[in-house]
Formats: structure tokens, sequence, C-alpha cells
């Protein structure tokens, strides 16, 4: 009987698949202008463009020629305060410039951001068989928040045959009301320490000054647990709208890397706040996010095959994860144009 | 001085006496009607029987124990009994005092000419309540199954404003609220989880229950602790009189059941027991139809079995006590399933090999859950007035999971060498990485409960009552992750640790107790005005913190005529413990937990409005609308995950919000050779997460998983000949949503260099194709000179075999990578045959 059955069930379905391959509209499917740029007040203003890749478009062999992405004829259009146009031009990338990423693709003009200017961006290019549609965004430079340094202490800690210079600093911010911000701490610290050593080649005792820099820092400050990045740290001003808010950071320089110091000269602190646009800030928290789960970093992330969007051709990614949004402001496109200003403070001791 | 009354003043006078006089006539002319629906046969109650007054279109329905009450004129008066399943009968009465009668129904085991429905007119066009629906359980048992299981929570899904988890999963959504918000009782014990074979079929024996009722709004004030539903279902009584039983052979599992007495007349028993064998047909047969058998992995190799036992005894006609056991357990055992994939770039010109990937992975889980139910119920009817009804349960519901993998990549790749220079040497880097993950989840309840009905004429139907509750729960989540390095170049024969994690999250008890206290009144307050109003009070007490709720509901009915009528309620409410569910985990980790320190109350307020219209017996016709707005919703954060060290459950946790608004339709025939319904719902669905280090989506609102626009459902059931019925069912829905990235492209990092990686449009942005499916059934009944019956069933599961896709994975055809869909629920015969004497 069971068998008899067993037949039944195996004949009605034997013939018919259970599996579709999912088919998307030209809408979901086409690929899209993609524009990355930060705009900050007094530096030159320049931006990214280059296409998106629909999932079905990969190719194994994909990414040693990712250069297809590039978008390098294309109609970039800039108006400032609804009344200063500029045209934004191609410029060829430096292939010695520190960027890694040759697949970077510059857009530039005269234009000099200022804070409170409000920037319009509009691209479009019919050159490319991918049949982008015009791509555009709206961003407005805020005005830098102030900070201001309350108390400094500094002084030298020994812990075995370790020796750092220490230093304690207490910072106010002082937030504008009415409006959501975000914000990111920078913290340098720097010193020249004069060391004696053995020159191991002569054998002789050598003394020299030598440079040491840190951009490390930590507090225990509430504001910096919604950050994952230790050392670049984005907060918001959720805790302090319109208030001014204080809080201490600690600094150090190992001072032990090549033997005795005899001494310290030019200590310099020197601590930046920038002040994010509300994209922008969600979209680097989206960033620390994302690059944790996916445990890289700021390498060129794809190298290899890429088996699609349930998996990732990264064995490391965490498949638990759950996933994360990546913002954007780019109607019709991908991509963040986000704007910050910084005030920075120095002490120099 | 001589008063004389003017022409105006004896015209009031006379007009004052006309509408005094008839009204204490009366008064001084009405007596009580009281008494008890039965079962001719077994003596068991009928319970929500309807009894109607057709001189007074107007009526009542039985409690729970076949009880009426009515105060009625003096005078003839015709008196309709009905019941589903059971002739209905019409009394004539000539009424003078006070009267008591015991109506007697009979069981129509025959397909009558006529099929009568559980009339809505308890929960429909007389009632106050609103949002809430009887099925009966006949009525269930004819719909077309799946693989020949009759399955009640699958049958619930056919109503308006609710929905299928996914396809073929007997999990419920209603009203946009989560799937842990449906509040699920057998004879008022807590079920926890109502799925076998990961929802294949319901935990529940259709076999062992008499009734069947939805709440989904406008709640009276005895029903708490969940957000977005009740539903409640009777176990039925054992036959106080003779010997019953029946077997099922089916093509998934068979079934068993026997019921009778322990004692004529006094002390019943009803049991019933189920297993499958899943594995040993059904999947075999679902292998051969994927293309990539990896679609089946979280379905494994499952089985389940349920056992349920009733215990009722009757002291007296007044006072009965009842003893219910369920226990039921699922298992899931996945054999090692093994991937490879390869991938290389060669030279063009001399097809020298330029560096290749390769990548292998093995990857097993074992899954248990299942329930334990032991509850018992008093009842006691001190007078015509007053009755009490106490219940203490205990409810245990456990959840298992081990999942483990191991996962091997050689990158092979061209390097310098450092002696000849100018030529290149390939070398290998070797990783592997190997984990598992354990999850235990559990939780355990204990309640005791009093429930006091006070009837005050036909003025106030008043209940008060008071249950205190005792929950612990274990949530537990063991991870290990070992990574492993060899690079040839530097030593082929040396392999090394490099990362080890282990963690635990959870592993401790949470404790939680709680109390509330109720009282509600269904008050009519003009002849076309009734209302219910009522107020629950609830404390609840955990990890050192006390949160206390106070939660009115209140719903009305206004009486347009005797055959429309309009509808509106309110109710808040509260739920204190939760189920995490990540649904982007390859193996779920379920978890539930109680409110906490950090994590406070789950709250909702529901609006609803509507109406009733039943031009006959025959038809009937509801139109409601909704809103409900739910505050302090849990997700887990982006990013968070289990194999995160030090990660307790709580920081993995958001806290945002939740609104659902939408119109629902339901119009039914109930009487006739053929009878069916037609449920139809509009809704929208979304949440918002936009409270500092609670960001989900950037803050902006987005799509429930559970958003469907659209919910069509049509049931038929025709009756062929007296022996023969044809059933059929249509659903449509749009497709579930899904979190797909599907887009790659360049974004700028906080470092000022580029990535180049995927990301998707939204948080719930990718909607699947639309699901549609139609199913059909055919009974054929014979009827054996020692009064059983034997039933034959086919059914034709997904009859058009639409591909209603369920789960998507990545698949190449070529060389160019594609998307596929799976349908977990083909077309899918099945026959069964059960024999009841």
């Amino acid at each position: 009987m069971k068998r008899i059955v067993f037949s039944i069930v195996i004949g009605a379905c034997i013939l018919m698949s259970c599996e579709k391959t999912l088919t998307f509209s030209h809408e979901e499917s086409r690929n899209k202008l993609v524009i990355n740029a930060l705009a900050q007040p007094d530096s030159m203003f320049y931006l990214h463009l280059s296409g998106s890749l629909f999932y079905g478009d990969l190719r194994s062999d994909l990414y040693s020629t990712l250069d297809f992405l590039t978008i390098r004829k294309a109609d970039v259009k800039l108006t400032v305060n609804d009344k200063d146009q500029y045209t934004m031009r191609y410029v060829t990338p430096n292939r010695f410039s520190y960027n890694r990423n040759r697949y970077e693709t510059t857009y530039l003009s005269s234009y000099i951001p200022k804070a409170g200017d409000r920037l319009y961006i509009q691209a479009h290019t019919d050159a490319y068989s991918s049949d982008y549609e015009d791509v555009w965004t709206n961003v407005t430079i805020p005005n830098a928040s102030k900070i201001s340094i309350v108390q400094v202490d500094t002084f030298t800690v020994e812990t075995g045959s370790d020796r750092y210079f220490q230093t304690r600093i207490k910072l106010r911010i002082t937030d504008p009301l009415g409006q959501r911000n975000g914000y990111r701490l920078r913290v340098n610290s720097s010193a020249e320490h004069y060391y004696s050593y053995i020159d191991e080649s002569s054998g002789e005792l050598q003394e020299k000054w030598v440079s040491r820099a840190t951009s490390t820092f930590s507090s225990s400050d509430i504001i910096f647990t919604q950050s994952e990045n230790g050392s670049q740290p984005i907060f918001s001003d959720d805790l302090f709208d319109g208030e001014a808010y204080e809080f201490i950071i600690d600094t150090s320089i190992d001072q032990s890397a090549y033997g005795d110091v005899l001494m310290t000269r030019n200590p310099t602190v020197s601590v930046t706040l920038q002040t994010l646009t509300e994209d922008y800030y969600f979209y680097l928290r989206a960033l620390d996010i994302k690059q944790r789960t996916n445990n890289t970093d700021d390498q060129d992330y794809y190298q290899y095959s890429v088996l699609g969007p349930t998996e990732s051709s990264d064995e490391s990614k965490d498949i638990f994860a759950s996933p994360v949004y990546i913002p954007s402001n780019v109607e019709n496109g991908f991509g963040m144009v986000g704007a910050m200003s910084s005030e920075k403070q120095t002490v120099k001791f | 001085m001589k008063y004389q009354l003017c022409s105006t003043g004896r015209w009031l006078c006379w007009l004052l006496f006309c509408l005094i006089t008839p009204p204490l006539t009366m008064m001084a002319q009405t007596v009580t009607v009281s008494g008890r629906v039965i079962d001719i046969e077994t003596r068991n109650p009928l319970p929500d029987a309807n009894v109607y007054v057709q001189q007074l279109q107007n009526g009542q329905a039985a409690d729970r124990e076949g009880r009426f009450s009515l105060r009625l004129p003096t005078g003839n008066m015709s008196l309709r009994v009905s019941f589903s399943g059971y002739t209905t009968q019409t009394l004539e009465l000539t009424l003078r005092r006070d009267t008591t009668i015991q109506v007697l129904l009979r069981q129509d085991n025959r397909l009558p000419e006529v099929q009568v429905l559980a009339s809505r007119r308890n929960l429909g066009i007389l009632s106050s309540q609103m949002s809430a629906i009887e099925l009966p359980i006949r009525e269930i048992q004819r719909l077309p199954t799946l693989l020949g299981e009759t399955d009640i929570m699958k049958a619930l899904q056919l109503l308006p404003g609710v929905q299928a988890v996914s396809d073929g999963n007997a999990g419920i959504y209603v009203r946009g609220g989560n799937y842990d918000q449906n509040q699920i009782t057998l004879d008022g014990a807590t079920i926890y989880n109502t799925e076998h074979l990961k929802g294949f079929i319901s935990a529940i024996d259709a076999n062992m229950v008499s009734a069947v009722a939805l709440y989904k709004g406008a709640f009276p004030a005895r029903y708490g602790s969940r957000l977005s539903s009740v539903v409640e279902m009777d176990i039925k009584e054992g036959d106080y009189e003779r010997y019953h039983g029946g077997a099922t052979v089916g093509l998934l599992s068979s079934s068993i059941h026997a019921e009778g007495p322990l004692q004529k007349g006094k002390t019943s028993f009803n049991v019933a027991a189920r297993m499958s064998y899943f594995d040993l047909l059904v999947q075999p047969a679902l292998r051969k139809m994927y293309d990539d058998t990896r679609a089946l992995e979280t379905y494994g190799n499952m089985n389940y079995y349920d056992v349920n036992l009733k215990l009722a005894h009757k002291f007296s006609e007044n006072n009965r006590l009842t003893a219910f056991f369920y226990v039921g357990n699922d298992r899931v055992d996945t054999e090692p399933t093994t991937n490879t994939t390869y991938a290389e770039k060669r030279d063009p010109e001399t097809n020298r090999l330029l560096y290749s990937h390769q990548y292998d992975s093995e990857e097993y889980t074992t899954n248990t859950w299942g329930n334990t139910l032991a509850t018992i119920n008093w009842s006691y009817k001190l007078n015509e007035k007053l009755s009490i009804r106490s219940n203490a349960y205990y409810s245990r519901y456990h959840y298992h999971i081990t999942t483990g993998s191991v996962r091997e990549r050689t990158h092979r790749y061209g390097m310098t060498d450092p002696i000849q220079i100018g030529k290149l040497f390939l070398t290998d880097n070797y990783t592997k990485e190997d984990s598992y993950m354990t999850a235990n989840s559990g939780i355990s309840e204990l309640t005791l409960a009093a429930d006091f009905h006070y009837r005050v004429r036909d003025a106030h139907n008043l209940r008060w009552g008071v249950q205190a509750t005792t929950q612990s729960f274990n949530p537990t989540i063991e991870t290990l992750n070992e990574a492993y390095q060899r690079q040839d170049w530097i030593n082929p024969d040396s392999i090394w640790e490099y990362s080890v994690i282990q963690d635990t999250i959870g592993g401790h008890k949470l404790r939680m107790n709680s109390m509330a206290i109720y009282i509600e009144d269904d008050i009519p307050i003009t002849s076309r005005l009734q209302a219910n109003a009522g107020l629950r009070y609830a404390l609840y007490s955990t990890d050192g913190t006390i949160y206390q709720s106070l939660e009115p509901r209140l719903s009305a009915r206004y009486s347009l005529n005797d055959k429309l009528s309009l509808k509106a309620g309110f109710s808040s409410m509260r739920q204190a413990i939760h189920l995490l569910s990540n649904t982007y985990l390859v193996s779920p980790s379920d978890m539930w937990v109680p409110v906490t320190k950090k994590f406070p109350l789950t709250t909702s307020l529901q609006w609803s409005a509507g109406l009733s219209y039943e031009p006959n017996n025959t038809y009937e016709l509801s139109l409601e609308g909704y809103y409900k707005q739910i505050n302090n919703l849990y997700e887990y954060k982006e990013g968070s995950s289990f194999m995160q060290s030090a990660a307790n459950w709580e920081e993995m946790i958001a806290v945002g919000k939740g609104w659902s608004y939408g119109v629902e339709l339901f119009a039914r025939k109930k009487i006739g050779k053929t009878t069916g319904w037609l449920s139809y719902t509009w809704s929208k669905s979304m949440r918002l997460f936009d409270q500092p280090d609670n960001i989900i989506n950037a803050g902006k609102a987005f799509y429930a998983a559970n958003d469907y626009r659209h919910n069509l459902s049509i049931t038929m059931t025709h009756q062929l000949t007296k022996d023969a019925e044809l059933s059929w069912i249509f659903q449509y829905h749009p497709g579930q949503r899904r979190t797909l990235a599907l887009d790659y492209y360049y974004s700028l990092t906080q470092y000022n260099t580029y990535i180049f990686w995927d990301s998707y449009k939204e948080r719930n942005g990718f909607q699947l194709p639309a699901y549609h499916r139609m199913d059909v059934s055919l009974n054929f009944y014979t009827f054996f000179r020692n009064g059983a019956k034997g039933t034959f069933n086919i059914s034709l599961y997904n009859l058009y075999n639409h591909k209603n896709i369920s789960v998507v994975y990545a698949a190449y055809e070529g060389y160019e990578p594609v998307l596929k869909g799976i349908c977990i629920l083909p077309l899918m015969p099945s026959i069964s045959y059960t024999y009841e004497f």
C-alpha cells in the first residue's frame, strides 16, 4: 500500500519542477549612477561618479576589470545657493595617488565650499550602453559646532618597561538647538622625543630626536558607546541637543619604542570636531557596522567570484549578522554626498 | 379651592398614562425562561448554542456549559434552538411563570440538505462584540487539507485580517501584528508553539477540538497579555454514555482517537494520538523536484508525535471538573550537506593559471522542540444568576537547535620569486573556519485563574476575575568559532589557529510573576444600543522591576434594524513576553524573553468600526476597518550577531514602534447545498526605529515583514450527493517581503577610500512574486449499519502547481549568476481514510 501511494506521489510530481528563476523588472535591474562626495569648507570639492552593478550582471572574472564601472563621460552640474552654477569636469586620476582604488573617477570644479552653502548636484550621461538615468541630490554644508578645551592634565605613566606620555583633556561641545547633528571626533597627539640607544651595527651609543604621533584616544563617556569606530568615533547630539556638553578624553604616546627618553619637546594635542550632516552621520554609522560584520576594513572587498546576495565570497563574513542598510541620498541612484565642517583646537605644552 | 383640569391637562394625563402603563404592565407580566442545551446522546453541553425568540427578533447564546436565561413576556413564545451540526429545534411555549427547560439536540451525522453553520449572532449582528468569529469545527474538517491533515490554524488563515507566516506554515499574523502577539489556548491553557514539522501542520489535533473562536480586536477585559489576537479552542469532553473511536491513515501521519465513559453519566475520557512519517514518504518526493537540495536543508529529516487526553467528571448538573493533558514533540536532523565552488582566471594568450579560488563547506543541524500542557478546570453554577469558572494550568515549551559548519578556502595566486627576479610562482593561502552554535530557548508557565459570571435580568451581564502567573525563561546561545590559516610560501607544513571566539549569551534563568484583575459588563443601554465596557489592571514583576498597566476596553453595537447593525470598538493591550526571531539566520534561534529593566512592556491601542448585515438566515456580510498602534516593538539591531563576543541579548535589541491599518470584508453563505465564504483584506503595516542607539533603516519608516496589501480567500463546500461533497479554496496575496541586496557599487569609506560591496534599497524592500493557489478536496462517506462512518478523502493542494516562492538562493545558469526561488509546496495530492465508530 505504501509503495503504491509513494508511486502515485512521485508520478504526480516528478515532472513538475518546484523551482524557477526570478525575473526582475527593468526598474529593479537597471544599473544606476553612483555619486560619492564629501563637501568641506575651504577645500576643493570633487565627486566620484561610477555605475552600480545589478546582481544578475556579475561575472566571476569581473574584478580585474571593474574599470568598466567608471563614468568618464557625464554632464555633472553643481548649483550653489540656487544661483551659482558650476560645471564639474572629469579629471584623469593620478596613477601615483595614495588611493589604492584605481577606479576612482573624479569630477572637479572651481567651487570652494563654505559653511551654510546649499548644493544641488545633477549628473547625466548617455554615453554608455547601460542607459543610466539622471540622478540628483541636495546637501547643505553645516556650520561647525564649537568645541573648546576646558582643562588639560599631563603626566608620564610607567608600566613595567613601557612609558607613556599621557594627556587628559576635558572638552566642551556647544550644540545648536533645533537641528539633529552628527559629530565625529579626531584626536592627534604628537611629540618629539630625544632617545639614546645602542646602534646594532656599530655598537656605539647614539642619540637622536624622533617624532611620534598617534590618533587613538580613549574615553568612557556615554556618547562614544554609540560608535563602533574607536579611532574616529561618531556620535549624535541626542543626549545634549541645544546644550553645552562636557566630556573627557585620554590620549597617550608610547615613549619606550627605542630606548631611554632623555627629553621630550613640542608635545601637542589637536582635537578636531567635525559637524556632519544627518545623512552622512547615519551613513558613517552604517559603514562601521557593516565593516564589522564583513570582517573587512577599507580594502577592496571583492576579489573573486561572488556567490550572490545571499552568500558572500568573503567567507569570514558573519552569516548570522542582521543585514545593515547603507543609506543613500542620491535620488534615482546610489551613493552618499555628505558634508561636514570642522573646528579644531590645539594644545601645545 | 377646587382645581379642575383643563382639556390640555386631560390630554397630558392620558398621554402619561399610556406611556407608563405598558412598561408597568410588562414588568408585572414577564417571566424567566432558563435552561440548558445538551447533546441528546452524549449529554454533553453545547456551548454557545443559539437560543432565538422569534416574536422578539432577539436571542442569546448559551454559555460554555450550554446554559441560557431569558426574560420574556408571558404568553406564547417560539424558541428556536440551534447548534452547528445538530438538528435545529423550535419550542412552542406558553409562558405563565418562570420556566426551566432542557433542550436536547441530535447530532446529524448524515449530510443534511441544509448546512447550518454556527451562526455569528452570538458574535455578530446582535452582539456588542466585534472583530471576532467562531469557526465551526465541522466546517474546518470539510476544508481541503495539506497531505490529509485537518489544520485549525490554516483554516484561521482564510479569515479576514489573518495571514500565514509563509506558505504551508501554521503560524499566523493578525492585523499587522507579529507572530508572538497571538495567544492560543487549549481549554484555557496557553500553548506557545502551534507548529509541527516547521509549520507544515499545526500542533493542535482537530479531532479533540469542539469550538474555535478568534478575537482580532475589541478584546473583552478578560483577555490580556497579547496584543494582536486570542484564539480560544475548547477541547471536547468524552461521551458520557457510549464508547466511540476512530483512526486516520494519511500520507503524512496517522492518528487514533477514542472516547467514552469511565463511569456512565458521571466521568468520561477523550484521548487522541498522532505520529508522522514525513521523512519516509514526502521528503524523498520533494527532493526529486528541486534542482538544489540545499533548499530542503532546513527541513532535514523531520518527524513529530503528540498525545491529547481529557478527563471530565460531573459532580452534578451544575458542578463539573475537567482535566486536559497534552504533550507534543518535533525533531529535525539534517544530514551533513557539502558544497564546493571553484573559480579561476587564466592568461587569455598562454592559458596560464593566474589565480584561482576554491571554497568547500559542510553544514549540519539538529533541531528539537515541543510543548507540554496540563490544565484543570472547575465550573460551578451557584444559581440562575451566578456561575464560577476556575482554572489552573502548567505549560512548557522547549526549543533546542545545534548548527555547525566547516568552511575551507584555498586561494592560489601568483607571487614574485624572491630569488629569480621577474619570475612568478603560484602559492596557496589556505584558511579554515570551524564554528558551531547551540541555542536553547524555553518558557515554563504556571497560572491560576478564577472567572465570575453574573447575569442581572436582561440588564447586566457582568464578569470579573483574577489571574496569577509565574513564568520562567532560559534563553541561552553558545557559540564557538575557530579559524586556522596556512600560507604555503611561508611554511607549507604549518597551520596555525589565528582566531578563537567562544561565547555564551544568556545562560541563566529569568523569572517573571504577573497578576491581573478585570471587570467587564455587557449592557443593553437602549433597545438599539448595547455596549461592553471593561477595565483590566495588570502587574508584572521581573528583573527587580515592576510594571503596571491599566487597560480600558469598550465595544458597542447600534442596531439600525433587525438586519443591520453598526459596531465600534477600542482596546488597550499590553504584552510582557516576546519572541526574538532573526529571520535572516540560516538556522533560526528564536528566544522567548520577558520584559526587563531596560525593555518595558509592549503596548498597543486599536480602534475598529464596522457594520454587520444579515438579510436572512442564509447570508451574512460584515465590513470592518481598524487602526492599530504598537509601541516598544523589539527587533534585532542591524549587524547584531550571536558570533560577537561578549554580546548580551539585550545589547542586540532595538526598540521601536509600528502601526497598521486596514479594511476587512467578509461575506458568507451559511445554508444550502453550497456554502462558503469570501474574505478580502486591504491592509498596510509599517515599522519605525529612529531613537538613539535603536536605529534601523537609517531611522526611516519601513514595511513590516508581514505587510501584505491585499489578501483574498474564497472557500466553498458543495454537497454533490448525500454521501459526497466537494470543497475548494482559492487564496491570493502579494509575495512576502524580504531584505535582499541586489545592487553592488562603490561606497566612500570613512578613510576616504572606496569599497565595492552589496547593498539593499530599504529593509523589507524586496517583494517575492505574488502568491496564489487553489486547493480541492473530495469527501466520500460510507455509513455502516453499526453506526460507524468511513470517510475517504482525496485532496489536491496547489491544484495548478503555481510556484509560490518561499526560499531564495543564489545559483548559476552557465556563467550567469541568477536568483532561484523555491516553492516549498508544489502540487501535493494526498489521500486519507478515516474510520469512526
